[in-house]
C-alpha cells in the first residue's frame, strides 16, 4: 500500500530529523523537544505499520495508545530533571553541562 | 485522494517539525511542536483511528504542550538557543542523521510494507462512529467537536505564552 | 541413604549458613566465630559419617534439576570425593578455630567469616559433584572467596592488585575448562562423569577430541592450583591473612585442580600424550617453584613457592597414569596440605607479631617463641622429607613410582627438586629462628599466640607426624591398593638429596661460615642466579607486557571517547543505527 509506505518514510524522516536535533541542539529543552519529535516519529510508524486495506487495525491502535501515554510521562520526567539541571548547572546548553573530566 | 491527501499531510508534518526544531526562539519553536503534534494527531483520524487520534492531541498538543510552556516559563530567560548556527559537531550530527535516514527510507521503501506490518486479521477499531472511509469523515458531523477542541486547546496555548510572557519580558 | 543426610548436608550447610553469619554477628564477635567453628566442625562430622557409604563401594545420589536439558544434580560420594572433603573440612576446622586468634578484633571480619564458610562449602560441594557443570558453578564460587579473601584488606593497593590478577588469571584457566566440557557436552551429549569414563572407556569419544577436551580442562587445573604457565598469582595472593593463605592457597583450593585432574584421568587417561603433558607441567612447576623458593626473602613466599612446588610433584604423579602413582598423588596431597598449613599457620603467627614478612630483619626468634618455633620445625622436617614424618613417605611413594615406571629422566628431575626443597625449607628456618635476635625483635615485646591458635598448631604438628600410620586406610577409601615401594635404592636416593639439600643450608644460615654476603661477593654468578629467581624468571614482566598493558591502553584509548557530552554521545547512536540499517540492507 503506498500510503503505508509514505507514512513509514515520514516515519522514518521524523525520527531522524529528532535524533539530529538531539545531537545537534544548544539548548536542553530544544533536546527535549526533539526527544518528543522522535516519539512523533515512532508513534507513526506503530500506526503506519497497521495500515491494512481496511484502515489501521485494532491492535496497533492499542499500541498506538499506549505508547504515546508512556511517552508523555517519559517526557514530563525529562522536563523535572531539566528544571534541577538548570539550577545546578546555571546553563541549559547541554554541550557544556558535563561531570566527566577532559 | 487518500494518497495525495497522505502525502500532503506528510510533508506538512515534515516541514513543521524541521521549523520546529530550526527556530531559535524557543516560544515559536514551541508553538511549531504543538502544531506537529496537531498534524499528526489529524493524520491518525483521517485514517479512521479516532481514538488514537484524539488521544494523541489531547496528549501530546494538550498536555505535554502547556507543559512544555510552564518548564520554558520557569527556567525563564532561556528563551534563545545560544551559539554559533553552524558549527562542526552540527554539522557531524546531521549528516549522520541524514546517512542513517537515507539508509532506512530505501529499506522501508522497497520492501513495500512487508517489512513492517502489525495485523490482527481486518478487523478496525470498533468505535466506528466515523466510518472507515477517510474522506467521508472530514465532512461528518463529528469534525466540528474535533475542530472546537483544537480551538480550545489553541486558546489556552496562547493564553499561558501571553501571562508568562508578561513576567519574562518585565525582566 | 545416609540417616543424616550428610550427603546433601556437608556441603549446603556451610553454604547456607553464610546467610545466618550476619544474623548471628549481631549478638558480638565471639558468637560469630564460635559459630563459625561449630558449623565447620559438624560438616566435618558428616563427612567423617559418609567413610562407610565410601569404603562400601561409593553411591550417588541424582536429582532431576533441569530435564529440559537433561541436567541432574548429582551428589557423588566415592572414595576420593569422601576423602577431599574429610581434608577441607578438618583443616578448615582448624584455620577457623586459628582465625579467631589470630584476626582478633578487626573491621570486617563479618565478611571474612562468611567468605570462609563459604569458601568450604563451595569447596566440599565442589569435590562431591557428579557431573561436571555442578563441578563447575562451584569452581567458580571457590575462586571468587579466594580472591575476595586475598583482597581482604582492601586499603591495601597492593592486596587489591593481588586479588585482581588472582582472579584474572584463574579465569584464563577457567575460560578453558569451561570450553573444554561444552566440546565435550556437545560431543558426548553428557556432563555426569560416570556416563563419560563408561564412553571413554569403550572408545565413544573421538581420540582427537579427546586429547584437545582434555588439554582444556588441564589448563582450567593448571590456573587452579598455580601450575606453570599460570603460576603467576599464587606468590602475590600472600597479600592476604596467613589464615586465608592456609586454608585457600596451600590445603584446599590449589588442590582442586589436583582434584580436577584426578577426577577426570578416568576419562582422559586413555590419551598418552595428555599423560605426558600433565606430568611435563607438573614437573616444570615443580623446578620453578623449588628453584624460586630458594632465592626469596619474603617467609609467606617461601611457602607460596613451595606449594607450586609440590603441587607439581602431584601433577607428576597424575601424569604417570598407573593406580599407584594416582594414590601416590593423593596421598602426598593430604600431607602437603597438612604440613602447609602448618608452615603457614606459624609463619602467619610471626608476621602478626613482626609486622615484617622479610625474613633478613627477623633473625633469632627461637628463644622467644617456642610453640611457634616448634611448629615451624614441624612443617619444615615434614616438607623436606625428614623419616618419619609424613612428607618422607608420600614423596618418597611418588619417587618410587617413577623409577618403578621407568621415568629415569623425571626420577632425576624429582630428586633435584627434594634437593632444593630441603634445602630452601631449612634455610627459611635457620633464618628466621637462629642467630642473634634482630633489632626489630629486640625492640617489640614478643608473646607467645593465646590457646586457639596454639591448639590447631599442636594439632597439625601431631597429625604431620603420625598420619603416616593412616596410610592403609586411606588406600583402602580410595579403592586401591597400597603400592609397594620396590627398590630400597629409592629411600636411599631421596635421603640423599635430603642432605644435599640440608648440608649447604646448615652451613650458610645456621653455622654461617661461609658468611653469605661473602658468598655474594667473591662469586658474581651465585648473585647473578639469585636475581634471575627472585624475580621470578621473568614471567611477570613479560604477562604484564603482553597482556596486561596492552588491555590496559585499549582501555585508555577508549575512554577518549566518553567525553560527558550530549551532543557527541549522540553521535555514537546516530553512527550504531547507520550501521544496523546498512546491515539490514545487505540482508
Amino acid at each position: 500500500m503506498i500510503e503505508q509506505q509514505i507514512l513509514q518514510v515520514t516515519a522514518a524522516a521524523m525520527f531522524f530529523i529528532g535524533l539530529a536535533g538531539m545531537a545537534v541542539s544548544r539548548n536542553l529543552i530544544k533536546v527535549i523537544m526533539s526527544f518528543q519529535v522522535v516519539l512523533f516519529g515512532v508513534n507513526l510508524a506503530l500506526f503506519a505499520s497497521g495500515l491494512g486495506p481496511l484502515g489501521p487495525s485494532l491492535f496497533s491502535t492499542t499500541l498506538l495508545v499506549l505508547s504515546i501515554s508512556i511517552g508523555a510521562s517519559v517526557e514530563a520526567l525529562a522536563l523535572s530533571l531539566t528544571i534541577f539541571v538548570y539550577r545546578h548547572y546555571g546553563t541549559l546548553n547541554p554541550w557544556e553541562i558535563r561531570r566527566l573530566r577532559h | 485522494m487518500t494518497t495525495a491527501l497522505t502525502i500532503i499531510f506528510a510533508t506538512l508534518l515534515i516541514v513543521v517539525t524541521l521549523s520546529a526544531l530550526v527556530i531559535k526562539r524557543l516560544v515559536y519553536s514551541l508553538i511549531m511542536l504543538f502544531f506537529s503534534g496537531l498534524l499528526l494527531g489529524a493524520i491518525f483520524l483521517i485514517y479512521g483511528a479516532s481514538y488514537a487520534g484524539l488521544f494523541q492531541i489531547i496528549t501530546f498538543a494538550g498536555a505535554v504542550s502547556v507543559m512544555f510552556m510552564v518548564i520554558l516559563m520557569l527556567v525563564g530567560g532561556e528563551l534563545l538557543s545560544t551559539g554559533p548556527r553552524f558549527s562542526r559537531e552540527q554539522l557531524v550530527g546531521c549528516i549522520l542523521a541524514a546517512a542513517g535516514f537515507l539508509v532506512v527510507a530505501i529499506i522501508l521503501w522497497q520492501s513495500t510494507g512487508s517489512l513492517v506490518r502489525i495485523d490482527e486479521g481486518t478487523v478496525t477499531q470498533g468505535l466506528g462512529t466515523f466510518g472507515n472511509d477517510p474522506l467521508t469523515f472530514l465532512w461528518s458531523f463529528r469534525s466540528w467537536d474535533v475542530l472546537f477542541l483544537i480551538i480550545l486547546v489553541s486558546a489556552t496555548l496562547a493564553g499561558i505564552v501571553s501571562l508568562f510572557s508578561k513576567e519574562a519580558s518585565e525582566d | 541413604m545416609n540417616p543424616y543426610y550428610a550427603e546433601w548436608l556437608v556441603w549446603l550447610l556451610p553454604l547456607s549458613s553464610v546467610l545466618l553469619l550476619p544474623v548471628v554477628s549481631l549478638l558480638g564477635g565471639r558468637a560469630r566465630e564460635w559459630f563459625a567453628a561449630i558449623i565447620i566442625f559438624i560438616s566435618a562430622v558428616l563427612a567423617v559419617t559418609l567413610v562407610p557409604t565410601a569404603l562400601a563401594g561409593g553411591t550417588q545420589i541424582a536429582v532431576s534439576w533441569l530435564p529440559v536439558y537433561g541436567l541432574q544434580l548429582q551428589v557423588r560420594v566415592d572414595g576420593l570425593s569422601v576423602f577431599l572433603a574429610l581434608v577441607v573440612n578438618l583443616l578448615g576446622f582448624l584455620i577457623v578455630l586459628y582465625s579467631q586468634g589470630y584476626m582478633g578484633r578487626q573491621a570486617g571480619l563479618t565478611r571474612y567469616y562468611c567468605l570462609i564458610l563459604l569458601f568450604i562449602g563451595s569447596m566440599t560441594g565442589l569435590v562431591m559433584a557428579g557431573n561436571f557443570l555442578q563441578m563447575y558453578i562451584f569452581w567458580e564460587l571457590v575462586g571468587i572467596c579466594s580472591s575476595f579473601l586475598i583482597a581482604f584488606w582492601y586499603d591495601r593497593p597492593e592486596a587489591v592488585r593481588a586479588g585482581l590478577k588472582a582472579f584474572v588469571v584463574t579465569r584464563v584457566g577457567d575460560v578453558g575448562l569451561l570450553i573444554g566440557l561444552i566440546l565435550l557436552y556437545v560431543d558426548t551429549g553428557t556432563f555426569s562423569f560416570d556416563a563419560l569414563e563408561a564412553l571413554a572407556r569403550q572408545g565413544g569419544i573421538a581420540s582427537g577430541l579427546l586429547l584437545t577436551c582434555g588439554i582444556l580442562v588441564l589448563l582450567g587445573a593448571i590456573g587452579k592450583s598455580a601450575q606453570f604457565p599460570l603460576h603467576v598469582w599464587l606468590p602475590d595472593a600472600m597479600e592476604g591473612p596467613s589464615t586465608v593463605s592456609a586454608l585457600i592457597h596451600a590445603a584446599t583450593m590449589v588442590n582442586a585442580g589436583v582434584y580436577l585432574v584426578a577426577r577426570v584421568s578416568p576419562i582422559f587417561g586413555s590419551s598418552g600424550v595428555w599423560l605426558t603433558c600433565v606430568a611435563w607441567v607438573g614437573i616444570i612447576s615443580a623446578i620453578l617453584g623449588a628453584t624460586m623458593a630458594a632465592a626469596t626473602l619474603d617467609v609467606k613466599r617461601v611457602f607460596a613457592y613451595s606449594t607450586i612446588s609440590q603441587l607439581g610433584l602431584m601433577f607428576l604423579a597424575l601424569g604417570i597414569g598407573s593406580p599407584g602413582s594416582w594414590f601416590a598423588s593423593q596421598f602426598h596431597l593430604m600431607s602437603q596440605a597438612a604440613f602447609k598449613a602448618l608452615g603457614f599457620l606459624a609463619a602467619g603467627s610471626i608476621i602478626h607479631l613482626l609486622g615484617t614478612r622479610n625474613m633478613d630483619e627477623m633473625s633469632g626468634l627461637g628463644r622467644k617463641m617456642p610453640v611457634t618455633f616448634a611448629a615451624f620445625f614441624f612443617s619444615v622436617v615434614a616438607m623436606s622429607g625428614v623419616p618419619p614424618f609424613i612428607g618422607f613417605w608420600s614423596k618418597d611413594l611418588i619417587i618410587s613410582e617413577l623409577q618403578t615406571g621407568g621415568f629415569y629422566l623425571f626420577f632425576a628431575l624429582a630428586l633435584f627438586v627434594s634437593v632444593f626443597t630441603s634445602f630452601y625449607a631449612f634455610r627459611a628456618f635457620f633464618k628466621v629462628f637462629y642467630g642473634k635476635p634482630s633489632e626489630l625483635i629486640q625492640s617489640k615485646p614478643i608473646h607467645e599466640s593465646p590457646l586457639t591458635m596454639t591448639i590447631p598448631l599442636a594439632l597439625l604438628s601431631i597429625a604431620v607426624t603420625v598420619l603416616w600410620l593412616l596410610e592403609g586406610q586411606v588406600s583402602r577409601l580410595l579403592g586401591i591398593s597400597e603400592p609397594a615401594v620396590t627398590s630400597p635404592w629409592v629411600y636411599a636416593a631421596s635421603l640423599l638429596a635430603l642432605m644435599v639439600g640440608f648440608l649447604p643450608a646448615y652451613c650458610l644460615f645456621f653455622r654461617r661460615s661461609p658468611e653469605p654476603s661473602h658468598l655474594l661477593q667473591r662469586h658474581r654468578w651465585i648473585s647473578t642466579i639469585q636475581n634471575v629467581l627472585i624475580e621470578g624468571y621473568g614471567f611477570d614482566p613479560l604477562y604484564e607486557r603482553t597482556f596486561a598493558t596492552p588491555v590496559m591502553k585499549l582501555g585508555s584509548a577508549i575512554r577518549t571517547i566518553q567525553t560527558g557530552i550530549l551532543g557527541k554521545n549522540m553521535w555514537g547512536i546516530l553512527i550504531f543505527l547507520l550501521v544496523v540499517a546498512l546491515v539490514v540492507l545487505a540482508i
